[in-house]
């Protein structure tokens, strides 16, 4: 027994090896392409965003002077509102719509699949051709202004007004997106066992109570991921604002991942645009933090 | 926050922190180049080929009715000069992807030996010496006021940095009026006659010419540009022209403050604002006026030469109705002036060597010899004197137009700044004609947020 143990463990130690030493050999192409491709372009971003560059010249250290810079730029504060606005206020109706979406289209009905796909079919559409589909809708003589000339009486200018143009581009990426959600919610809903409807079937709850008491808890998790995503998504806005408006009239649309592209690439600020990436970057990472931690929270919770 | 989640953020940020070091460490030092002076060079007699062949990289953007004419004369260039090899290679179309290309090379060390580029954009390779000046013998003259008398008077002005010639035109443009003969017609007006003067005229010339079904606006007699997102042309080089009219400048003399909010400024954008509010004869929030020009909703719009093939491609039933007319002045103008000029030069490399530099500039003389067939095959204006003196120049009334407007016309600066400055006048008119905010106030604003881009390099 003695002479056989350490044989043994040497064996033992030989496949746990030899299985990670495999298991390496198949991560290594993939984290080599993430090494290369992902992680060196955002370490040397957070480089460039202590420099000042330009492209042209040498990049200058200049240490934090491009965040000082940052909270003193007012457009950049614009942009930063303007994010927030967006993504706060498309998150809410995107959530709210998604559900509401997901629990009729859960239900077995006659031709549940067709309208299923026709509330995704925005999906897969790309977004700038959902962007110049949507200017011809929001245009003043458009079939939208057609509707509520008639209704209403009213014909907004959709697109050049300052106060209604944020609103526009925030309806055009609900409407784009909640079919996404909905089949995250709809996923959602199926993983719910059916054993706690019949329970509460059994003990007389009504459909109100069944919703708030058992649907709404069991589906916390998918709540809180479609929440955090629809934020984080709603952080990197970008083809809307650039299609739609590019960031106007007079800024009113535009959002940060815009103002890094102008900074970038219009006025050759490169230094400036990896200062406000790197930004952007600790806030997505923020949200995605504060995700984790729910989620885990959560699963303490049901442990 | 968990202690798992803690340390997980301490070794990210660590890593950060020491890749950043690291990089800082193995970044190159600021090779800035010194500091000498750059002159004009001298005419001199030009050294006798060497046996080897010199091969020199052209960059231009693309331009299909340019692309074959470009081809055409660099053939002919190689087969007169057996010893320099041309490659020719095209970037994108879009001017913000052709400058990101083209800067990034220069920031590779990979840039061109020659290339095209915008004025606007200049400014960073002129400030910084990467462009090497034009030099006057390679054109047979002895001196560069010499080589300045070909070109018409003031627009070799945008390629010019402290006194020296950096680039030949391959393309000088001016927005002037486009009117719609038939639509004139309609109205009961006859276009030659009619046409208006002053921007005064154009107020009452828009009453009439305007129409209105169901209460929407289905002409307009003329509308500006108010830099919406599809919009074709920037509108500041036309409200920048109608300030200029006024006495108005972009920057002091010595470029070191902007005056964008004296009363030249105010008042032409004044004039903008009323034309939306007051008279409601135009609107941002329609369809932006240079394409109702070629659908025929629009009877006049600012825009340059290139516009006449764009409509004729889009509407050739609108092309055969535009008349070009001179970009209209105010009645109390202090100096007769277009629109702020742009234009695209060929440029050579500061950092090629002396045989490739000079390559660059006898294939940049090869290029700008035929100004004629540029502006018959690609609509394109290369401003030389003797232009006036071909048949395609004569048989066309509207293109004189043109070269008319540039007398007295200042380019847009090529300010290393530029495009920030374009950027910052836009969101000042779209203030005050989509918020109605006062004039002199959006103006303000513009002016503290250029003087922070002079005061911040």
């Amino acid at each position: 027994m003695s002479a056989a143990l350490p044989s043994q463990k040497h064996s033992r130690w030989n496949i746990y090896t030899r299985r990670q030493l495999w298991g390496l050999v198949f991560v290594l192409p993939v984290m080599i392409f993430f090494a290369i491709f992902a992680f060196y372009p955002m370490i040397s971003a957070f480089y460039y965003s202590l420099t000042d560059y330009n492209l042209i010249s040498p990049p200058v250290f200049v240490g934090l002077k491009g965040y000082e810079r940052m909270l003193q730029d007012e457009r950049f504060l614009i942009a930063l509102k303007n994010t927030f606005v967006y993504a706060f206020g498309s998150t809410l109706p995107i959530w709210l719509i998604s559900l509401g979406l997901a629990l009729v289209f859960v239900r077995d009905f006659r031709g549940r699949n067709l309208v299923r796909v026709l509330y995704f079919a925005p999906v897969i559409v790309s977004g700038v051709v959902v962007s110049m589909v949507w200017r011809v809708i929001y245009h003043p003589y458009g079939p939208l202004n057609a509707v509520l000339g008639s209704l209403l009486g009213i014909a907004p200018t959709w697109l050049t007004s300052r106060s209604l143009a944020p609103l526009a581009i925030i309806g055009i990426n609900v409407w784009q997106s909640v079919g996404f959600y909905m089949i995250i919610f709809i996923a959602g809903l199926q993983e719910i066992p059916q054993e706690f409807y019949d329970a509460a079937k059994v003990d007389g709850a009504s459909p109100r109570q069944t919703f708030w008491h058992i649907t709404l808890p069991l589906l916390k998790p998918t709540s809180l991921f479609v929440l955090v995503i629809t934020l984080i998504n709603c952080f990197q806005a970008f083809t809307y604002q650039y299609v739609m408006t590019k960031g106007g009239p007079s800024d009113a649309t535009n959002v940060i991942g815009l103002y890094v592209y102008q900074s970038a690439f219009q006025y050759l600020r490169m230094g400036y645009a990896a200062t406000i990436s790197v930004t952007l970057f600790v806030i997505i990472m923020g949200l995605t933090l504060l995700q984790l931690r729910l989620v885990r929270t959560e699963e303490a919770g049901y442990a | 926050m968990s202690p798992h989640i803690r340390s997980t953020i301490l070794i990210f940020i660590s890593t950060l922190a020491v890749f950043s070091l690291l990089l800082a460490a193995c970044a190159p030092q600021a090779t800035q180049p010194a500091a000498t002076e750059v002159t004009q060079p001298e005419a001199t007699e030009a050294p006798a080929p060497s046996a080897e062949k010199t091969k020199i990289v052209f960059w231009s953007h693309d331009f299909p009715p340019r692309e074959k004419l470009d081809r055409q004369f660099m053939d002919k260039f190689m087969a007169d000069n057996p010893t320099i090899e041309v490659e020719y290679v095209l970037g994108p179309g879009d001017d913000v992807q052709y400058i990101t290309k083209l800067m990034t090379a220069f920031a590779g060390n990979e840039a061109p030996d020659c290339f095209n580029l915008l004025t606007f954009s200049s400014g960073p390779l002129l400030s910084q010496g990467l462009v090497a000046p034009v030099d006057p013998s390679i054109y047979g003259f002895t001196s560069l006021e010499e080589l300045e008398k070909t070109y018409i008077i003031g627009t070799l002005e945008g390629f010019k940095h402290d006194g020296k010639l950096y680039a030949i035109p391959s393309e000088v443009s001016i927005y002037s009026l486009f009117a719609n003969k038939q639509l004139f017609a309609d109205a009961g007006l006859d276009v030659e006659v009619d046409y208006p003067k002053t921007w005064e005229d154009m107020v009452p010339l828009g009453q009439k010419m305007n129409k209105e079904e169901n209460g929407q606006l289905v002409q307009r007699g003329f509308d500006f540009t108010y830099g919406m997102a599809d919009d074709l042309t920037s509108p500041v080089l036309s409200f920048a022209g109608m300030a200029y009219q006024l006495g108005g400048v972009i920057l002091n003399e010595d470029g070191t403050e902007s005056l964008v909010n004296t009363e030249p400024w105010v008042k032409t954008f004044q004039f903008i604002q009323d034309w939306v509010y007051k008279e409601k004869l135009g609107n941002p929030a329609l369809t932006v006026s240079l394409v109702g020009y070629y659908e025929g909703t629009v009877a006049q719009v600012l825009s340059g030469s290139w516009y006449s093939s764009y409509v004729k491609e889009q509407n050739p039933a609108v092309f055969d109705q535009i008349v070009v007319k001179p970009f209209p002045q105010f009645k109390d103008a202090v100096q007769k002036s277009g629109a702020l000029m742009y234009a695209y030069g060929l440029f050579t490399n500061a950092s090629s060597s002396p045989e490739e530099q000079k390559a660059c500039q006898m294939l940049i003389k090869e290029m700008s010899d035929h100004p004629e067939d540029y502006l018959r095959d690609a609509g394109l204006l290369q401003s030389r004197v003797d232009l006036q003196d071909t048949q395609t120049f004569k048989t066309d009334p509207n293109l004189p137009v043109f070269l008319k407007d540039m007398e007295g016309s200042p380019y847009f600066p090529a300010h290393p700044k530029a495009f920030e400055m374009l950027d910052v006048l836009t969101r000042a008119l779209q203030r005050a004609v989509t918020e109605q905010q006062d004039p002199q106030e959006s103006l303000d604003a513009a002016k503290a947020e250029i003087d922070a881009l002079l005061q911040n390099p």
